[in-house]
């Protein structure tokens, strides 16, 4: 249809466009005023004035460094130990540092310094301290201390790099720690954060690739037993206890482990002999144990020269994939040699629960199966398709690309998807983990990558053959799901949908998030449901942008700095799309890593169960452990080894290995935090088990250290222990502290216990406090600051009013000046605008009186550092909304 | 189309006359166009930048950022580009998750001797489900290769995102 024109429409249209609002805002007012208005005849609005005020409240757990360099906020040192400003747990604390001379004019550190800032904080095992730079060109340390201001931990990592301390866990003194945060190089806004992240108790370390029960052994020549006068292999078997296999005197010698308890002699020579072996059975991981402490006991013999286990060695699979000489990331995880065991099952499907797949890539067209495409909103799917299933559900889950939003596209799920399945050893591009597994595309997140948790949980349900908003489930269920997506949690509670799709078989992997903090994103944070992974760089260390937290189950790699992860993409510059091949990285690139290598392991034994598997990874047996010993939050168990990860799937068909479905005893949060206002939280107790044999004898106690009977709990009705339980303190008649306590759970199996901290204050209002806060009212269309009050914190909120504002159309900003560089909103200062994302709009209409225009401050621990100190003052945005605010 | 091109001199001078004392810009419309927008740039830092290309290098250096990250194939239209018109290439930097881009959203403007380009400067929204691959969107443009005293880079409400004097 022929679209027609007047002028008087197409003025109007003009003049009401916002997009034309730089350059017409202003004279578009004038207009109005002095022409009479120009709107089609419309009585021109009330001019006003109109007021605009409204209630700033600072999130939870915020706090400010009490001596900033902004001269208007009060000030109060903090410089040494005795000064120590105190902090609640958890806290996200904004604070500014800056070595002598660096200062800006007019500020309190214009000239001295603010070398040093000390707070003291309790915390206990497990919890990360951590500092974040808002200049890339200062370096600030972060310097943990215990109660006796004796040194325990100092990073020490350089100019513009982020800081991070775990308490250690091995540390018994007082619970008080002091952290201090000190200027080496140039000044910079910080945030400074102190939250709830425990690990889990150290588990045994058994990941070893050697043949189980055998050992290599070099006796020394000149050193015989007592009373032997002839060298012998089975003279030297017999003496330490072992049986002789092959090998002579003056060369190595190939023994085996007496199958049998008592412990061998070799053990019990040196006091080690220990009972070995579990009552029930010798399983192939009690005798790989036992060949362990075995070659420990040999060496500390007189008699012995050398010993080692008896690795196994095997001719590695490489692929004839062009662009796998790229895919550093598949040897790093012994892939090659994994697929001399196994290249996969066409058998096995993974999910890859995420934008969708290029259907049609030569590298993925012939490893795919039916999939779907669950995004509801049409606006977000945008894929032309019309009259889905339910709103714009349909079965189409090709990824249609973002060119609607003028870009080219990611193409994401399709890098995900070839990690996990490329067709592999075809001469063609990329190598996949399973050469024969195939993946399920389900398509969930749209236009730029985003998607909404309802959509992912249908999709997730789908995948594991569960009643879904599609109305159908797949010819075969799917025994993976990856899903290389993150998004904020709601309560804690796992929902019901990886529940079921647990329950169902179904292991579930997720990429634990790209905040280089111990935040929780969710799915991955679902512990009781989902294994959540980090990001690896090349050396195997931690990648700069992964997060890291207790629910941490595993690590892989992710790639960093200037190596990515090698995998099929599009590229739809110029339609139509053409398939290529691209480099990534993320924690979206770490998960399917680990998504491919379980299929591995079910290709081998089909049997596999997430119990199972997470078994697997508790126990060792498929990983190569890194980091702290045990678990740990930055690598979780540790590295995914893909060689030992198929061995153990073929000792689990062989009924070699004894990694039982047993009944296990786990629990949906690592700790809880009743901060100073919560009274109640919920703990899930769950049985990872198969359910086959039930979990029993669940006891619940809580220990509050002969601090009172604060915390208590209500059970879940159902009298079996295990469900929802709910936690609540009572604070009544407490002195003002920091209050520990633990929750003890046992059961028949294992027992876990969880770290609960509450704080008592004087206060009757809340206590935070994010500093002296600026109010500046906005006129978008002339990128202007109007009107400027300012308040400090008062009973935990800020007040604002903004009087004889003429008609128009606003935005309010809030925020600190804590480097006092004349803008408010830099990188590592609080924040806060109206109206906030929860409104349709970024700026209101202003023809009436507004007095309730509240809104949220915050200090951000995932904000864009900045390169130069102040550089918003030069009018460039860098946090996206920093603001000059009027100085005097 | 062209009746917006022959209207936009009317209007500018009716709001001339009308506002009458001369407080407004000297504006006309610029003729910039988008060459590529992408979620994958290369960035190396997470701040955002607005860099002018000014040599062969500075353009290949950009084109095999783009291409080694994304697959996409870059070819002879930036080139031809780069010999008739200056480049811009405006960044948002590292970003940790997707749901970021950047489009030259409307009409550019030559305003008091800057060159005002429109952006859409899309975040993701939050509560969202949103990829965990890295990204660096960024945008590259061609506008009329003359002296200009800076470019201003606005987003969709108007707000200065990024500008650079060049005098």
């Amino acid at each position: 249809m022929r679209k027609s024109f007047n002028l008087s429409q197409l003025i109007g249209n003009f003049f009401t466009s916002r997009k034309w609002l730089p350059l017409c805002g202003m004279l578009s007012v004038f207009i109005l005023n002095a022409c009479g208005g120009g709107g089609g005849g419309a009585a021109p609005p009330d001019p006003g004035p109109y007021t605009v005020a409204g209630t700033v409240t600072p999130v939870s757990t915020s706090r400010i460094d009490s001596d900033v360099n902004d001269p208007d906020y009060a000030f109060d040192s903090n410089d040494t130990f005795a000064d120590a400003q105190d902090l609640p747990n958890p806290v996200t604390l904004g604070g500014f540092a800056s070595v002598t001379g660096s200062g800006l004019s007019n500020s309190n550190f214009a000239s001295v310094g603010d070398t040093t800032d000390f707070f003291q904080v309790q915390l206990f095992a497990g919890q990360v301290v951590g500092l974040k730079l808002a200049s890339q060109i200062a370096d600030l340390d972060l310097i943990l201390y215990d109660s006796g201001q004796n040194e325990l931990a100092r990073p020490q990592l350089g100019v513009g790099q982020n800081e991070s301390i775990t308490v250690p866990g091995s540390f018994s003194g007082s619970r008080a720690f002091y952290i201090e945060v000190r200027a080496i190089a140039g000044v910079s806004n910080y945030t400074l954060t102190a939250g709830l992240s425990l690990a889990a108790s150290d588990n045994d370390l058994l990941a070893r690739d050697f043949v189980p029960g055998e050992v290599i052994v070099r006796f020394r020549d000149t050193v015989l037993p007592a009373g032997v006068s002839t060298d012998s292999l089975e003279m030297r078997a017999q003496a330490v206890g072992l049986k002789a296999v092959s090998g002579a005197p003056g060369r190595s010698m190939l023994m085996r482990l007496v199958d049998s308890a008592p412990p061998s002699a070799a053990n019990k020579a040196p006091g080690l002999g220990i009972a070995q072996h579990t009552a029930n059975t010798v399983s192939a991981l009690q005798r790989k144990l036992d060949t362990i402490r075995t070659v420990e006991a040999l060496k500390q013999r007189a008699d012995v020269d050398s010993v080692r286990l008896n690795h196994i060695y095997r001719a590695a699979a490489i692929p004839n994939d062009p662009d796998y000489a790229s895919q550093w990331h598949f040897p790093l995880i012994n892939l090659p040699a994994a697929w001399d065991v196994s290249t996969g099952s066409a058998n096995v499907i993974v999910a890859a629960v995420d934008t969708g797949v290029l259907l049609n890539h030569p590298d993925l067209a012939n490893k795919l199966v039916p999939g779907f495409d669950f995004i509801r909103d049409p606006s977000i799917a945008a894929d032309g398709q019309s009259a889905g299933i339910i709103e714009d559900i349909d079965s189409d889950p090709n990824d249609p690309g973002d060119r609607s939003l003028g870009s080219a596209s990611s193409f994401h799920g399709t890098h995900v998807a070839g990690i996990i399945a490329a067709e592999t050893n075809n001469a063609v591009g990329v190598a996949g983990i399973g050469w024969n597994v195939r993946v399920m595309p389900l398509r969930a997140l749209g236009l730029g990558g985003s998607g909404t948790a309802y959509d992912v949980e249908q999709a997730v349900l789908y995948a594991a053959g569960l009643p879904n908003d599609s109305g159908t489930v797949p010819a075969q269920k799917a025994d993976i799901i990856n899903l290389s997506l993150g998004g904020p949690g709601g309560s804690g509670a796992t929902p019901d949908a990886y529940k079921q799709a647990r329950d169902a078989g179904v292991i579930i992997v997720a990429a634990a998030g790209n905040g280089s903090s111990s935040v929780p994103e969710f799915p991955a944070s679902y512990d009781d449901a989902v294994i959540s992974v980090s990001a690896l760089a090349r050396d195997k260390a931690r990648a700069s942008y992964s997060n890291f937290n207790c629910f941490v189950d595993v690590a892989a790699p992710g790639g960093d700095g200037a190596d990515s992860v090698m995998s099929t993409v599009g590229s739809d510059i110029s339609p139509p799309v053409t398939f290529t091949y691209g480099l990534k990285q993320g924690t979206s690139m770490a998960a399917p890593h680990i998504a491919g290598v379980a299929a591995l392991m079910k290709s081998v034994y089909p049997g596999l169960t997430p119990a199972q598997f997470e078994n697997a990874l508790k126990s060792g047996l498929i990983i190569e452990d890194l980091g702290a010993a045990g678990r740990d939050d930055q690598y979780g168990y540790g590295m995914i080894d893909a060689l030992k990860a198929v061995q153990t799937a073929q000792q689990l068909n062989d009924n070699q290995l004894n990694l039982a479905d047993d009944p296990f005893l786990a629990v949906s949060q690592c700790a809880l935090n009743f901060g100073v206002g919560t009274t109640n939280l919920s703990l899930t107790l769950r049985d990872t088990g198969s359910g086959a044999t039930p979990l029993t004898g669940i006891t619940v106690t809580v220990d509050t250290g002969g601090t009172g009977s604060w915390l208590s709990y209500d059970p879940p009705a159902n009298g079996t222990g295990l469900g929802d339980y709910t936690f609540r303190v009572n604070r009544t008649g407490l002195v003002n502290e920091t209050y520990l306590a633990t929750i003890n759970i046992a059961s028949s199996v294992n027992s876990v216990s969880v770290p609960v901290v509450m704080q008592v204050t004087s206060a009757v209002a809340p206590e935070e406090d994010a500093g002296l806060h600026y109010f500046l009212l906005y006129d978008p269309a002339t990128s202007s600051v109007l009107k400027q009050v300012t308040d400090n914190v008062n009973s935990g909120v800020y007040n604002y009013q903004f009087d004889d504002v003429d008609a128009g159309e606003y935005q309010v900003y809030a925020g600190t000046d804590l480097n006092n560089d004349g803008a408010i909103c830099d990188p590592g200062e609080a924040c806060g605008f109206y109206p906030d994302a929860s409104f349709s709009s970024n700026t209101f209409i202003l023809n009436a009186d507004l007095v309730a225009a509240d809104f949220l401050t915050r200090f951000d621990a995932n904000f864009t550092s900045n390169t130069l100190l102040g550089a918003s003052t030069s009018g460039v945005p860098v946090r996206g909304i920093a603001l000059k605010r009027i100085q005097p | 189309m062209h009746l917006h091109r022959l209207l936009l001199p009317v209007v500018l001078m009716a709001l001339s006359a009308c506002a009458g004392s001369g407080h407004a810009p000297e504006t006309e419309r610029l003729a910039a166009r988008q060459l590529l927008s992408s979620v994958h740039c290369a960035a190396t830092s997470s701040q955002a930048s607005l860099t002018v290309i000014t040599t062969d290098q500075q353009l290949d250096r950009v084109l095999a950022g783009i291409a080694r990250s994304s697959g996409h194939g870059v070819d002879d239209q930036f080139r031809s580009a780069f010999a008739r018109d200056l480049i811009v290439l405006v960044s948002m930097g590292r970003k940790r998750t997707g749901g970021y881009s950047l489009g030259l959203a409307d009409k550019a403007l030559l305003q008091d001797g800057w060159a005002v380009l429109p952006v859409t400067w899309n975040i993701p929204a939050q509560g969202m489900m949103l990829t965990q691959a890295l990204t660096s969107p960024c945008l590259l443009m061609a506008i009329p290769r003359q002296h200009y005293k800076g470019i201003r880079v606005l987003d969709q409400h108007g707000r200065v995102r990024l500008q650079t004097p060049l005098d």
